[in-house]
């Protein structure tokens, strides 16, 4: 039997190889033509507790959206098998390490204690041990193939063979995974030896080494190689990216221009100054790109006030961050709209209020980001649905930043920031840098000139000219006044520009409609619900319902008029609003811009992504009965 | 020479209490500014909130007015963008040392080519007189209503421990002293730092010019004070000389010098390690579009410079499952 | 009585995630749990307590956490595998996420 799309499962302890595993095994199936996207799920924890990356593997498409049940799981310890259990297939695989068979929940020391209960009494319930051989029976009946692999024996022999040093043991426990997997799912070596050298680039030992416990591993689970076969790929790609949300954020930067990033050290936002930083200043081919100066600050009040000082003397500049990071920024966001200044914040969600869930996700940070900041002033929010999408705009962001001289705000989430997708490679012919209105300055020049909603912008340090910039209220050259008539005329100034915004910019970046809009249902949602909605929409479709998604893009200034558009025809109760938070604030905005009233909802705020599989559902629910209100609860 | 200051002057009212230190504070600025001959379009003066805020208005070269102690940062992503330009932050000691003191120590921690003058009065002026991080314990200002609870910091002291590399205390009403300070500050290459006592008129009539007139005296009068660091094995010995000249507060008051120190990289030589090119080319003077507003990173730049991410597919031909 | 194996030797420093192999600090080399050798010295509270103070921690591998009061050493000791010492991976940074 040979598949063409499968979920796939691999848990085990933070920082014990499972991130290496997962690139080497995404790398190796790309390489093959397949497409990935693999979502990371991991406590606030540097090492020690449960984590894991939930894969969907396709060879018909880049994927967009992940699934359970897995036919996959590979478990490098006893807390993943338990953890994990309810997630697999009838007629799955799960390869697992020999040495955990005897372990009992009880041992588990860095299991939760309510999820420790909850496995307790399912277990309790379905009249099952509580130690690892026990769920292994269990798993017999459910047609589960176990595959036991003595991980002590492999890298007994490996350590012994290579003289190994067991600090770098985990650089070959993700070997064995990948080895693993790969074998089960019928790639064949040369594919993983792309994955090793990829990921171990530099390192021909460590290549050899774990090329030579892909054998081993072979050789112990040979009669179980393409148990779970992919079929061939038909993915008409000649190269993918293979690249997290974060990634593609940085790069996109680069390719925009951008020349200063501050940044304070918070998840899920780091991990793109970091890479930035590796990109600050590149020679190719006697094309010079950069200099990108990169600072970590000491706050993120000083990311946002470093971002704007750069931007004023003609710096593309950015800052990113995250909802705590966001609060801190916000007193910046106000000044930077009170003296109309470009400047971009990368704005990735996770789990609050507070602290909250540090390193999961959610969209829950909606109406804190569209509303922030005292006063009224002009600023935009974006959104981005996929990480192509959020290439593309990156760039747009600093161009709407620029033309229209307001801060941009650029909600990602963690579920993009740290997912790792195969993508397609942007084409660069059809990006345009847009640096808005830039002037050189004649005498006298007023930098908030009332001439124009957007008044000609030069850079500060330019030759000849001399400007003022204040948070107070100020006149055309940016002196303070708190003349009456003045303050009238330029506070309109800055709010109009919105409407400037809403009628220049292209429709395709404020709101898009995918599937049938006048069928029997249509899913409203923003940022990363986009891939899963897709996916149900076909799922849907094939069980008589035809729908469409309608994603809204930019979502200050909201598109009212091209969301009226957008659902002219269709009756009120077929809208359905999906998103990863308790409100589904979506709902709010397009109420406050529109007067409508959404009132089925589809929401998840556990911190885990919404999967196909209990959207479906839902939406089918919303669709068949008096249920106004979902909420997803599925995943560790 | 003579009258060239004069043009340093914009034409925005002065609207600070008669009698205000941060006159002093602003003619000296002006005269170190029309002795250097500083280029106004080259120059820019960043401030934050209160009465020293509004000090970028009244001078004729660039002016960002930000946010309560936010000054710092706002100066550091300007100069860092754009290396060649002249930068000197004003502000309070509420601003500087209270809700912006992170920033004052980060800037040391960087030794980032800027000059700070703190306009140090001991209250928060334009908030009606509450009590500032240089208010000594159980001081009595007459705007408030029990003597201070808190206690005072040593702002030397701070910048010391932090890293400024150049470190002064000025009296806003000794202009011509606070002028070669001034000076000296904006010729230093790193992060300056220059105190500047200075007396409010309206809340505060403890450190009152009277107060001061009678007890600072300038350290350069001693003919052994020698707060250079020539050679770096010196810091240990000028640091310790420098803070011990810091608790020297009494009935008399020293203003000069405290510290230079010039061995310590500054900021952006660290920079220009790193990115080779910088300052020469820096993020406002690099290019960054082609001429038809394309990114200058085209399709095949792309793919060398992000090498590491992409996969050229290549199919297995031993394959022999179906599609 | 104990096996006179690595496992229960005090120079054995096991892995933190697959403690079955290790690092044995006598012969400073990498040991397997199972091995053994003339050099083996069974883990003691004793020794432990020498390791603690020689060390200022040492490793309850049951709990999964780092002992440094001496009361509490004797406590886990009773019932507990603790360790003198234990390999931390050096792919530990380079697999941790940022996370918070």
């Amino acid at each position: 039997m040979s598949y063409s799309e499968l979920s796939i499962l691999l848990g085990g302890p933070q920082g014990s190889g499972l991130e290496t595993a997962m690139l080497m095994l995404s790398r190796a199936l790309a390489y093959r033509g397949y497409g990935v996207l693999a979502d990371r799920e991991y406590f606030s924890n540097i090492t020690g507790r449960h984590s894991y990356v939930l894969i969907a593997v396709s060879t018909r498409r880049l994927p967009r959206s992940l699934t359970y049940p897995v036919q996959l799981l590979v478990a490098m310890d006893a807390e993943t098998i338990f953890t994990h259990f309810e997630n697999v297939d009838v007629g799955s695989v799960l390869v697992y390490d020999k040495e955990v068979e005897a372990k009992k929940l009880t041992e588990l020391s860095s299991m939760e204690d309510a999820l420790r209960g909850r496995i307790s009494n399912n277990l309790r319930t379905s009249m099952l041990g509580d130690d690892v051989s026990s769920l292994l029976k269990s798993f017999e009946s459910r047609r589960v193939t176990t595959i036991g692999i003595s991980y002590q024996e492999v890298l007994k022999e490996l350590v012994e063979r290579f003289s190994l040093d067991p600090r770098t043991l985990s650089k070959y426990v993700s070997g064995i995974v990948t080895s693993s997997a790969a074998l089960i799912l019928g790639l064949d070596r040369e594919a993983l030896r792309y994955g090793f050298e990829s990921v171990f680039r530099g390192r021909a030992t460590v290549v050899e080494q774990n090329m030579y416990l892909a054998d081993l591993v072979w050789k112990e689970l040979r009669e179980f190689e393409g148990l779970l076969k992919l079929k061939k790929p038909e993915i008409d790609v000649e190269k993918v990216l293979v690249a997290t949300g974060n990634d593609v954020v940085a790069m996109a930067k680069v390719v925009s221009g951008l020349r200063y990033q501050s940044y304070y050290p918070i998840t899920p936002a780091a991990d793109e100054s970091f890479l930035l930083e590796k990109y600050e200043l590149s020679e190719v081919g006697g094309t010079i790109v950069g200099p990108i100066v990169v600072l970590q600050t000491e706050d993120e009040i000083a990311a946002i006030a470093s971002a704007i000082g750069a931007s004023l003397v003609g710096a593309r500049s950015a800052t990113a961050t995250s909802g705590p990071g966001f609060d801190l920024m916000v007193e910046g966001v106000s000044w930077a709209g009170m003296n109309e200044v470009p400047v971009v914040i990368t704005y990735y969600q996770r789990g609050g209020p507070s602290t909250g869930l540090p390193t999961r996700g959610s969209q829950s940070d909606l109406l804190s980001s569209v509303f922030s900041a005292h006063g009224e002033f002009a600023k935009v929010v974006l959104s981005s649905g996929d990480h192509l999408d959020v290439f593309y705009d990156t760039i747009e962001a600093f161009n709407i930043a620029e033309k229209y001289q307001v801060p941009v705000i650029h909600l990602l989430d963690k579920f993009l920031a740290n997912s790792t997708a195969t993508l397609p490679l942007p084409d660069l012919n059809t990006v345009k840098i847009d640096r808005g209105l830039l002037s050189k300055g004649q005498e006298g020049y007023k930098r908030f000139s009332l001439d124009s909603l957007v008044s000609p912008r030069v850079f500060l340090g330019t030759p000849g000219i001399v400007m003022w910039y204040t948070g107070d209220e100020h006149d055309e050259l940016g002196h303070i006044s708190e003349d009456p008539v003045n303050r009238v005329r330029m506070y309109s100034k800055r709010i109009k520009k919105l409407q400037l915004i809403e009628e220049e910019v292209p429709r395709d970046i404020k709101l898009r409609v995918y599937g049938h809009v006048r069928g029997d249902f249509c899913l409203i949602g923003w940022g990363s619900v986009k891939g899963v909605a897709l996916d149900a929409l076909e799922v849907l479709e094939k069980k008589g319902y035809r729908g469409a998604y309608i994603e809204v893009k930019m979502l200050w200034p909201f598109p009212a008029r091209e969301f009226l558009e957008a659902i002219d025809g269709v009756e009120l109760k077929r809208l359905i609003a999906v998103e990863h938070s308790y409100g589904v604030n979506i709902v709010a905005l397009i109420s406050m811009a529109t007067g409508l009233v959404i009132s089925k909802k589809v929401a998840k705020f556990s911190g885990r992504p919404i999967v196909l599989s209990e959207l479906v559902p839902a939406v089918e629910n919303l669709l068949t009965t008096d249920a106004n209100y979902v909420v997803l609860e599925y995943g560790e | 020479m003579g009258s060239k200051w004069v043009s340093y002057k914009s034409n925005v009212w002065v609207d600070w209490c008669p009698g205000c230190g941060n006159f002093g504070i602003l003619t000296a600025l002006l005269k170190a500014f029309g002795e250097l001959e500083l280029d106004p379009s080259k120059t820019v003066i960043v401030s934050g909130i209160g009465c020293s805020g509004k000090l970028p208005h009244f001078v004729n070269v660039n002016g960002v007015h930000t946010l309560h102690g936010r000054a710092i940062p706002f100066a550091t992503g300007i100069k860092l963008a754009n290396p060649e330009l002249t930068v000197v932050v004003c502000g309070g000691d509420g601003d500087i040392l209270g809700i912006g003191a992170g920033h004052f120590v980060a800037l040391g921690r960087r030794n980032l080519d800027i000059v700070v003058i703190m306009h140090d009065n001991g209250v928060y002026g334009l908030t009606k007189g509450q009590a500032s991080p240089t208010l000594p314990l159980n001081a009595k200002t007459k705007a408030l209503a029990k003597p201070n609870i808190q206690q005072a910091l040593n702002p030397i002291m701070l910048a010391v421990s932090s890293g400024y590399t150049f470190i002064a205390r000025g009296y806003a009403f000794e202009v011509e002293h606070l002028k070669n300070l001034i000076i000296k500050a904006i010729a230093h290459r790193g992060a300056a730092f220059i105190d500047v006592l200075q007396p409010c008129v309206t809340f505060n009539d403890v450190f009152t010019a009277e107060f001061y007139g009678k007890r600072i005296y300038k350290l350069e009068e001693d003919r052994l004070w020698d707060p250079v660091v020539r050679r770096a094995e010196e810091r240990p010995t000028k640091i310790l000389k420098a803070i011990e000249k810091s608790m020297e507060w009494g009935d008399k008051i020293p203003i000069g010098v405290f510290y230079i120190d010039s061995t310590t990289p500054a900021f952006e030589e660290r920079l220009s390690d790193r990115l080779k090119v910088y300052p020469k080319v820096s993020p406002s003077n690099s290019i960054i579009t082609t001429v038809d507003s394309k990114p200058i990173i085209n399709n095949e730049l792309f793919e060398k410079i992000f090498s590491e991410f992409i996969v050229k597919v290549q199919l297995n031909k031993h394959d022999t499952t179906v599609q | 009585m104990a096996e006179e194996r690595c496992r229960n030797c005090v120079y054995f420093q096991p892995h933190i995630f697959f403690p079955y192999i290790g690092y044995c600090d006598a012969n400073e080399k990498p040991a397997h749990e199972h091995g053994t050798c003339e050099k083996f010295k069974k883990v003691s509270l004793d020794e432990l307590l020498s390791a603690l103070n020689r060390k200022g921690g040492v490793y309850c591998i049951t709990c999964g956490v780092t002992i440094v009061d001496r009361s509490e050493l004797e406590n886990h000791s009773r019932e507990h595998r603790v360790v003198a010492g234990i390999v931390f991976d050096e792919a530990i940074a380079a697999e941790a996420r940022s996370a918070d």
